[in-house]
């Protein structure tokens, strides 16, 4: 089945697209069971649905970044496949993501743009027609920043309307909204609405998936409701009521019986005063008694996992008290709150509660290692003593302590992480969604055990997004939205459409965060600029005393030497650069240049006829073959770069060294052409810096103004992102260790014609100073960031430090110890810049 | 499977005494295998005393290996004397990275039976048997102080790049040197500044002989007694235009450096480097066989190039170095 | 028998049947390979590098790197040397090197754990640092005058045996790391840390504490190493040990430690490093140098690991295959 390329023009009887009895399972759990809907065109369909219901699994099945188990997509009544969102992007879909995939590295524009730049006639990005368009539609969305704004230094609302311009850009037939409203303000959503009208009116099929009953109401033609993974109905949204639709979400037989409970009187165990947790502004107040389970409901987001992270000790509150037994206590990690005797039993069961690689006991034990060891000896039968009631008693199905927790099902693996907890004897218990992904029957177990729990006294906090699970088990529910309490209610008084209300409804008077803060951000610009300022202050630092006490620093000599060690330097920095920014490093670019300068220096010793470009190509050749291999073992071996150029490291200084049997080429075994390539001076500039700045220009440009540049960045900056977008992340790093082979292999050449005698040891340990000069330079080794202009100084500022040590006659051998240090110091300041801007940023928000 | 793997390990080291003990110094009847064991193996120079060596095992006949390491240090150097000695040479000829360093496995080597030689660069006396030097080392030291007094007309500040820090033949030339230079009243003008070390690599001799020249405006000359410093050297300078400002002279291939020697900026005080391999494959032969034991007055005939006597120390001296001029330039083959 | 076999891992297996096959070729095809005299020295040179891969095995089954080991080695062996060149006597020299070690591995783990800086680029700096501080002390010199004991131990066997003295500190801490990192419960928190940092902060172990604390260890395994070394060669340099890190980090590699954190076990380190040893020095004996020795070493690193990532999708598909061909009819 291929993506049809061309699709019919006007036909009003199909539908743009749509699905047709699609089935998506996830190696176990059935998302989405035989679902069919479709768009019309100039039309908004709503999706309603709860958390979990599919809507998400839905939105990614027409973006293309899943595929159908069964059943299909279907455009203009026609079945296709998208293998990757680029697909869909072809096809005329556009998405705006709930969880965008954003550069933070790259400017607002190319995040508006990636993978669909303007390109000029030659070939490279159209600046002004990008910008251009980036300002038109930047303007749609309301939002007032300069496109060349580093995305990174947004704000989250902020960040969302780029996400929303992304998909607007792509003039698509088709636009798929998830959760586009979830961050931004009233205002905010006010021009999104007038983008939609406009749109309906062109024509554009528009799907829209939210939460807020308001928004839904006014933006959509049609609403269709999921109800675990089923759709229950698609009916126009003028003949359906609120009341309705939310009965249609959620109203389902309650057929799983609660444990009965009473209220429980005894004192209260946890107390929230005043508390304020990172990503709002609202205070909240809650507490827990001792034998009571409270439950907190709201939607995904609302804040209630950021509460249960700053009782547990994760994070810090903001301001505000947390009492435990009447008594204030300061968390600083999540070790304080477990000796406080609190418990948390995290939402998201493989990222944070069990290690996928241990068995069953090992993972159920983890939180007790100290209790189950005797001198320091983990004692397996202790272990088993201490949980192994706790697994009995939540009747776990498993076939030996030792089997791997990979094996068990997603509801047994829940019961392991529920018995590491139970274990340390907590008495405050937070549970988060606790039977998320569960099957009907252990949740029931579950459900009993808590009830069971809290009877025995525990004071039990309860987060859950399944409405039935929190009415039935909880004795109090508190509902949050977007960071504050809305509502509390007793076990009589709730109901679920209270509840869901509650967690919806709109307030009239939204304050939302308005206010540009145009002063902070040319604060981070100018500290983001404060690198390659550094760096020319350091050197200044160095320059200047070393001159009063021996001028010659400034002699033609001196600066020639020193220009041709920076050039030589350089070429190797940018090619280690272009490796480090898609989030991978070349160690065996030293022995690449050495390879590429024996082969080309014995070549030219053979056969002179070849001259200097037959030199220069036999180099090049070599750089490319090797960063070729490198490539592969990295994207094809899918070995990381690090062991795999470790390994090519040894490979090619090997050869080189088999190769060259011990042999030198000297300099007068090759033509002397050869030899001046590096030292002619042209107008007094030696021919290697202006060959440097070539290869500098030259790839500025690829960097800058090629999409291909862009999207090497995009690489390293966010490779999730990169693939939801459909940048081909394999062939782009292929061509970044390609490159860098190249440049290797010229660094070679170089090489063999400046230092005319060369064997297989040249160039031996260089790859940690060409490391170092991109590291000062700013290269982040996490990859996204870089400039050549930080890597030419960064080059720059080694080499002045060493020579004005030499000039100063201290030895040469200390010099490695300075290096050392400011190797260290560049990425400390780094790290506190960094800091810096993030503090600044969450209190921004 | 620690426990597996470590009785098959203790059961090979138990087994040791069965298979070899430590062997008394036999004399040879006939000719042995000679382990030749260069500082660095990218030295070209090292292969040019292979090639003499290799012209006297055809005329002596036994069996003739080279093995070198890739860094120039000790511990590189040591690996391959337990290999030579573990393929059962008869006889270790070493040039030393590092006189101290490389003497406790030589004496462990000689507890295997094995006999060592040093040449080019002596190791610790007490580690080998005899040292064959290519000139005497003060006659050398000499001979390079007064080309450079003769280059700089007697008075000034003057240098010395040196190969590596560690380098015997290099520390004990430099020794002499500034032993001359502190008791010889016809030396008293002349300053010694710095001394640099060019690591053996073009690309660090090249920059050192900069920043020598910057680091000290009033340097008059640089003396580089390391094969492959002198021409790097001059090449720096030539780059800088300062060939003739600042005179080179020292030890160097006559092949590398017969450019300058031609336009006069350089001086070069060498030897015949194959003899070397030659006199030095003979003398490990005749060691082997006992015909020689490193006593002082010891003699024997070494091929071709006559009847040699042992001097102090064991030292076995190749003969006079000399200064190669334009004239006698073509006499060098390396 | 059976249960022993079970046991093994797949990769440990690997490494068995290779160690058998490289040294049966060298009993068989290499004369002097399988004498005491070759082993003995293989093991002793092999003294440091075997120190080194312990705590390096941990630091990279947290998912931590240290590039700056073989510079500590060289600056605790410069103190050291200088310390007893200043007569003070062994007892008091050897552990203040140890001292010496740990402090410079702190100053790793506070960068590292309490900065969060990544590892990589703060050993980069400190293995330039450190070995640079080697040189300020002591210039190009050495110091060889030496106690001598501690010669005597450099040089000699174990009496009665062909079993270096220097690989003793080895044989004594290999079970000690071994037995740590399988049976206690640090062990356990070191495998949790590096299979999954989150799950083990949220399971209350104290990540940053255990991550500085390796590299404070780190630190004074590569001090034992110094001293050991600098007994060996009798000699105490600035530049002892270059390179050494590349070794080290290619064998625990190749040990089947993985990079991404959480797996491998010190049997295959330890399989890897007799690998390597006899590698090298087979093909020492072959007159192969050490730069191109390493070429060999590189190519079974990468083979290794590729074998690793294909091996299992190559066997699904081979043995897929006959009943391909039968469909196909």
């Amino acid at each position: 089945m291929n993506i049809l390329q061309n699709v019919a023009a006007d036909s009003d009887s199909t539908a743009p697209i749509g699905l047709s009895k699609v089935v998506k399972a996830f190696s176990g759990t059935v998302a989405l069971k035989d679902t069919s809907f479709d768009l019309r065109r100039g039309e908004v369909l709503a999706l309603l649905g709860e958390n979990g219901a599919g809507k998400s699994t839905c939105v990614k099945l027409l973006a293309g970044v899943y595929q159908p188990t069964h059943g299909s997509v279907e455009i203009d009544g026609a079945s296709v496949v998208f293998a990757s969102p680029a697909d869909a992007q072809k096809a005329g879909i556009a998405v705006m993501h709930q969880h965008p995939g954003l550069f933070p590295d790259l400017s607002i524009a190319e995040n508006i743009f990636l993978g669909h730049m303007p390109l000029n006639s030659a070939g490279l990005i159209d600046l002004e027609a990008m910008h251009a368009q980036a300002k038109a539609v930047l303007d749609t969305v309301g939002l007032e920043a300069s496109a060349t704004t580093k995305l990174g230094l947004l704000r989250t609302s902020e960040q969302q309307l780029v996400e929303i311009a992304r998909a607007l850009s792509l003039k698509a037939r088709v636009l798929i909204m998830d959760e586009p409203t979830a961050a931004l303000s009233q205002r905010e959503v006010e021009r999104l609405f007038k983008v939609v009208e406009d749109l309906r009116k062109h024509g554009v099929a528009m799907m829209f998936v939210g939460h807020r009953m308001d928004e839904i109401f006014r933006i959509a033609d049609r609403i269709a409701v999921l109800r675990d993974g089923q759709m229950v109905g698609v009916e126009p949204a003028s003949s359906l009521s609120r009341e309705r639709a939310i009965h249609m979400m959620v109203g389902r037989e309650i057929t799983m019986l609660y444990p009965q409970r009473e209220a429980s009187l005894l004192p209260v165990a946890l107390e929230l005063r005043k508390l304020v947790v990172d990503g709002t502004d609202s205070e909240i107040d809650l507490h827990v008694r001792k034998g009571e389970i409270l439950g907190i409901g709201g939607l995904v987001g609302s804040g209630r996992t950021e509460i249960a992270r700053a009782i547990f000790g994760v994070d810090r509150p903001r301001s505000g008290q947390i009492l435990v037994d009447g008594k204030p206590v300061e968390f600083r990690s999540p070790r304080d709150a477990m000796e406080a005797g609190i418990a948390y039993v995290s939402e998201d069961r493989m990222g944070q509660s069990l290690v996928m690689d241990f068995a069953i006991l090992d993972n159920a034990a983890l939180t007790v290692l100290t209790k189950a060891s005797r001198n320091g000896i983990y004692r397996p039968q202790r272990a088993i003593d201490i949980v192994g009631d706790e697994l009995k008693r939540m009747k776990l199905r498993f076939k030996g302590y030792d089997q791997p927790i990979k094996q068990l099902s997603g509801g047994n693996q829940q019961k392991v992480v529920i018995s590491k907890w139970l274990a340390t004897k907590p008495s405050i218990l937070i549970l988060d969604e606790p039977t998320q992904g569960i099957d009907v029957n252990t949740k029931a177990e579950i459900h009993a055990m808590i009830a069971d729990l809290a009877t025995q006294g525990m004071a039990i906090i309860l987060i859950s997004s399944e409405l039935p699970e929190l009415l039935g088990m909880s004795d109090r529910i508190v509902v949050l939205r977007e960071g504050e309490k809305t509502a509390e209610f007793s076990r009589a008084e709730a109901t679920q459409q209270l509840v869901l209300k509650a967690a919806t409804h709109e307030l009239e008077n939204r304050t939302g965060a308005d206010a540009g803060d145009a002063g902070q951000r040319s604060g981070w610009s100018r500290m983001l600029e404060h690198r390659e300022f550094g760096l020319v202050a350091a050197m200044a630092a160095v320059v200047i005393p070393v001159a009063l006490v021996n001028p010659r620093i400034f002699s033609s000599a001196n600066i020639t030497a020193v220009s041709m060690d920076v050039a030589l330097l350089m070429v190797a920095a940018l090619g280690q650069m272009l490796v480090m920014i898609t989030r991978n490093i070349d160690l065996s670019v030293a022995a690449i240049i050495g390879l590429a300068a024996y082969a080309s220096a014995s070549t030219l010793s053979a056969f002179p006829e070849l001259g200097v470009a037959g030199g220069l190509a036999v180099a090049c050749c070599v750089g490319i073959a090797a960063g070729l291999v490198n490539g592969s073992i990295v994207t094809l071996g899918r070995i990381p770069a690090i062991v795999a150029t470790l390994g090519t490291l040894s490979i090619y200084r090997g050869f080189n060294s088999l190769w060259a049997a011990g042999d030198q080429v000297s300099a007068d075994e090759v033509p002397q052409a050869w030899l001046d390539m590096t030292g002619y001076k042209i107008a007094g500039i030696p021919l290697i810096v202006v060959i440097t700045l070539v290869i500098l220009v030259l790839s500025a440009f690829l960097l800058k103004r090629t999409a291909l540049g862009r999207e090497l960045f995009a690489t390293g900056s966010n490779p999730d992102g990169a693939d939801m977008i459909g940048i081909p992340q394999k062939r782009r790093v292929m061509l970044a260790f390609t490159l860098a082979g190249l440049l290797a292999g010229i660094c070679g050449a170089l090489w063999a014609s400046r230092y005319a005698t060369v064997d297989a040891r040249v160039a031996s340990g260089f790859e940690l100073t060409v490391i170092a000069a991109a590291v000062v330079g700013g290269v982040a080794i996490r990859g996204g960031a870089g400039t050549l202009l930080g890597v030419a100084l960064g080059a720059m500022t080694l080499l002045v430090i060493k020579n004005g040590l030499t000039l100063v006659r201290v030895d040469p051998l200390w010099l490695q110890g300075v290096y050392g240090l400011v190797i260290l110091l560049a990425i400390g300041i780094d790290a506190l810049v960094t800091r810096r801007a993030a503090h600044a940023q969450q209190r921004a928000r | 499977m620690k426990l597996f793997k470590q009785v098959l390990l203790a059961g090979i080291f138990a087994s040791g005494p069965l298979i070899g003990s430590a062997l008394a110094q036999e004399c040879a009847k006939e000719p042995v295998t000679v382990g030749f064991l260069p500082k660095l193996d990218t030295d070209p120079y090292f292969q040019v005393a292979k090639t003499g060596a290799e012209e006297a095992q055809k005329e002596i006949g036994g069996t003739l290996i080279q093995v070198a390491p890739s860094q120039g240090t000790a511990e590189a150097q040591i690996e391959f004397i337990n290999s030579l000695v573990s393929q059962k040479v008869g006889v270790i000829a070493i040039s030393g990275n590092d006189a101290n360093a490389v003497a406790p496995a030589l004496k462990r080597a000689a507890k295997q039976g094995v006999r060592v030689i040093s040449y080019d660069s002596d190791v610790a006396a007490g580690a080998r048997s005899i040292f064959v030097n290519q000139a005497k080392g003060d006659s050398l030291a000499e001979m390079m102080l007064q080309s450079a007094y003769d280059l700089t007309g007697g008075k000034g500040e003057f240098a010395i790049l040196s190969s590596t820090p560690t380098a015997t033949n290099q520390n004990t030339w430099i020794e002499f040197i500034k032993a001359k230079l502190a008791s010889d009243p016809k030396f008293a003008e002349l300053k010694l500044a710095q001394v640099a070390y060019g690591e053996e690599s073009e690309q660090v001799n090249q920059q050192q002989a900069l920043a020598l020249v910057q680091a000290f405006p009033d340097l008059k000359a640089i003396i580089v007694p390391a094969g492959i410093g002198l021409p790097a050297a001059a090449r720096a300078l030539e780059e800088a235009g300062l060939t003739g400002k600042v005179k080179l002279t020292g030890l160097a291939p006559a092949t590398l450096i017969s450019k300058y020697i031609k336009n006069g900026s350089a001086q070069d005080i060498w030897w015949n480097v194959s003899d070397l391999g030659y006199l030095t494959y003979q003398a490990a032969q005749a060691l082997a066989q006992c015909k020689i034991e490193g006593k002082e007055g010891d003699k024997f005939t070494a091929g071709r190039l006559g009847e040699y006597t042992i001097g102090a120390g064991g030292e076995l001296i190749l003969g006079p170095a000399k200064i190669v001029t334009p004239a006698n330039l073509a006499e060098f083959k390396f | 028998m059976t249960n022993f076999i079970r046991r093994l891992e797949f990769w440990d297996m690997l490494l068995l049947a290779a160690s058998i096959a490289v040294i049966g070729y060298g009993i068989v095809f290499v004369p002097n390979f399988f004498s005491a005299f070759n082993l003995s020295q293989l093991a002793a040179s092999a003294s440091e590098k075997a120190l080194l891969v312990l705590p390096m095995a941990l630091l990279i089954i947290v998912r931590e790197i240290d590039l700056s080991v073989a510079s500590i080695l060289a600056l605790t062996s410069v103190l050291f040397g200088l310390m007893i060149e200043a007569s003070v006597p062994l007892g008091l020299a050897l552990p203040f090197t140890l001292l010496a070690g740990g402090i410079l591995g702190a100053f790793n783990g506070y960068f590292v754990a309490y900065l969060g800086l990544p590892s990589l680029v703060v050993t980069l700096g400190t293995m330039a640092m450190y070995r640079g501080i080697g040189y300020i002390l002591l210039g190009t010199g050495s110091i060889n005058i030496l106690p001598d004991s501690l010669v005597n131990f450099g040089i000699d066997n174990v009496p009665g045996t062909s079993i270096p003295q220097t690989i003793l500190p080895f044989l004594i801490l290999a079970p000690v790391f071994a037995i740590v990192l399988q049976k206690t419960s640090t062990g356990k928190r070191i495998y949790a840390l590096g299979g999954n940092p989150l799950a083990a902060l949220y399971s209350g172990i104290a990540v940053k504490r255990i991550t500085a604390a390796l590299f404070v260890l780190t630190g004074i395994i590569c001090a034992i190493a110094g001293i050991v070394y600098t007994a060996r060669l009798a000699n105490a340099r600035a530049n002892n040990a270059l390179g050494m890190e590349l070794d080290v980090i290619t064998i625990v590699l190749l040990g089947g430690v993985s990079v991404f954190g959480g797996k491998g076990k010190l049997t295959g380190v330890l399989l890897a490093l007799v690998l390597l040893s006899v590698i090298r020095n087979l093909l020492a004996l072959n007159q192969i140098g050490g730069d191109a020795q390493g070429m060999v070493i590189g190519l079974l690193l990468i083979g290794s690991l590729l074998f690793g990532n294909y091996s299992k999708p190559l066997l699904d598909w081979f043995i897929a295959l006959p009943h391909q061909r039968k469909s196909n009819g």
